[in-house]
């Protein structure tokens, strides 16, 4: 797997965050796991691979199976814009920085799953440290600039505005 | 003046629950300042917040907003979230530390000092009454819990902010404070809308208006509300009740940013319920006002709800307000900056 800074992989946050979600937000992980009963998601961050599997009540991280019903696409950057409120999910996907392959009878539940999460993320203070240490095995600072800097600056527009 | 000071001296306290105290869950306690600094068209917003069973080490949160707007720039800041054990209060009179950040009153002003975590986000400031205070104890209902608040309508405030591109020096910047305490939760029924605004000269005999008005979950049904007018330093008139009408015109159309950032992905699409214009009439006898306060920058601060899942919109904005009117045979007439919060 691809491991940066201080070893902090996609998946590892991942499977840190719904530890944490479990630990803080019982309500919001039990609605996560609603919803996800039965998929099997895989995916693509910048060449990482791995897949979320949900069964008997519990989400589990493991290797790529061959029967992911939900494939999703995305880099690093992009899930922080989504964490950071700099773009929502239609912008990602209509500029291609998101890809979700699947049956779009999923949907729903993806689009509930993904709410469930981040209302539970927005309760739960240890998310803040972890989505810290995510950051900044992401985003290399800059010289004499905060990597989480203002979440408008104009920069930030520029990344996020529709290539012409 | 010095009594007004000595007054805050003293009601300006913690009002946290005791061990036990029925209710203790759904405590909220928070110190809320606007500045505003005419000179660097600058409106900052900062605030201190408690919430949860305090006396419960884990059970409640301490949070810390931090918000600049300038019309260049937009908005900075964010939302600095604790725990709040962390938090250090004196029980007897206003002295919260909370790691780097502090809200104390001493020697007649109020001292503050909020460095965000993550941002480069720094005020001091030291605010100095200029007008009486209004503490309105009466355990206003809200939905099925309660609400207190005293507020400072006047203040000078002087000191300094530091963001990521700029730093600003302010004297005499025009300024607000309110602490709220009581019990509720958010998603209750309950909405309400304030505002405030200080003339911008001293001409103006440093008048300085807050409206304030609860209603239902929809906004639609009216519960209280009032025009609290201060004028040379004194409450010159309260307007209440049937004496108000105030209205939403339109819609703000400028981009509306969510802090914190997730909650973008709680509820999707974009904020529409704020208007571009906001209007306040105030008949009494012979006394009257008119506010018509034009909005130019608004952000949604997102509250997690207290009912199950979703969050309460705290819609923070400030812009332009044209006042108008007469008041125990004092007439005014001013352009000033304005803040007012809509919850949605």
């Amino acid at each position: 797997m691809d491991r940066r800074g201080n070893g902090h992989t996609v998946a590892a946050t991942l499977e840190e965050a719904l530890r944490i979600l479990r630990c803080d937000a019982l309500a919001a992980y039990y609605r996560l796991v609603r919803e996800m009963n039965g998929l099997s998601v895989t995916f693509d961050v910048e060449g990482e691979l791995f897949s979320l599997h949900c069964a008997d009540a519990e989400l589990h991280l493991q290797p790529l199976p061959a029967d992911a019903t939900v494939f999703v696409q995305a880099t690093r950057k992009t899930i922080l814009a989504l964490i950071d409120g700099k773009a929502d999910m239609m912008d990602c996907v209509t500029m291609g920085k998101l890809n979700v392959w699947g049956d779009v009878r999923l949907l729903p539940n993806i689009s509930r799953a993904c709410i469930a999460f981040a209302d539970g993320a927005i309760r739960s203070r240890q998310m803040r440290t972890l989505l810290t240490s995510f950051r900044s095995d992401t985003a290399p600072k800059e010289a004499g600039q905060s990597c989480n800097q203002s979440f408008l600056q104009e920069t930030a527009d520029r990344d996020w505005a529709p290539s012409t | 003046m010095k009594d007004i000071r000595q007054i805050l001296d003293i009601v300006d306290r913690p009002h946290l629950p005791p061990p036990g105290a029925p209710g203790r869950s759904s405590f909220k306690e928070w110190f809320h300042f606007t500045l505003t600094d005419v000179q660097h068209d600058a409106d900052i917003i900062a605030n201190v917040s408690l919430s949860g069973d305090v006396t419960r080490a884990g059970m409640a949160t301490a949070d810390v907003i931090a918000l600049c707007h300038r019309p260049s720039h937009g908005w900075s800041g964010s939302i600095d979230s604790y725990e709040a054990a962390a938090a250090s209060l004196n029980a007897e009179r206003l002295s919260l530390k909370l790691s780097g950040n502090r809200v104390e009153y001493v020697d007649g002003a109020y001292q503050l000092a909020i460095h965000l975590r993550d941002e480069e986000f720094s005020l001091t400031a030291r605010l100095v009454p200029r007008a009486s205070p209004m503490l309105i104890w009466n355990d206003t209902p809200i939905g099925s819990g309660h609400l207190n608040w005293l507020i400072v309508p006047a203040l000078s405030a002087s000191g300094r902010i530091a963001l990521t591109d700029t730093a600003i020096s302010f004297t005499d910047a025009l300024a607000y404070h309110d602490h709220n305490w009581g019990q509720w939760k958010w998603g209750d029924d309950f909405g309400w809308e304030w505002g405030t605004l200080m003339a911008p000269a001293q001409d103006a005999g440093q008048t300085a208006l807050v409206f304030d008005r609860t209603t239902d979950r929809d906004g639609r049904q009216v519960l209280e509300q009032t025009l609290g007018v201060w004028h040379n330093g004194t409450l010159a008139k309260l307007f209440t009740r049937q004496m108000i009408r105030a209205r939403r015109f339109g819609r703000f159309e400028g981009r509306i940013p969510r802090l914190p950032g997730p909650a973008r992905l709680i509820e999707w699409g974009q904020v529409l319920e704020i208007p571009i214009e906001y209007r306040i009439s105030a008949r009494d006898a012979d006394d009257w006002i008119d506010i018509d306060y034009r909005i130019d920058g608004a952000l949604q601060v997102s509250v997690p709800t207290d009912f199950g899942f979703g969050v309460v919109g705290l819609n923070e904005t400030v812009g332009n307000c044209t006042v108008r009117g007469e008041f125990g045979r004092t007439a005014v007439e001013f352009v000033t900056r304005g803040c007012f919060e809509f919850m949605a």
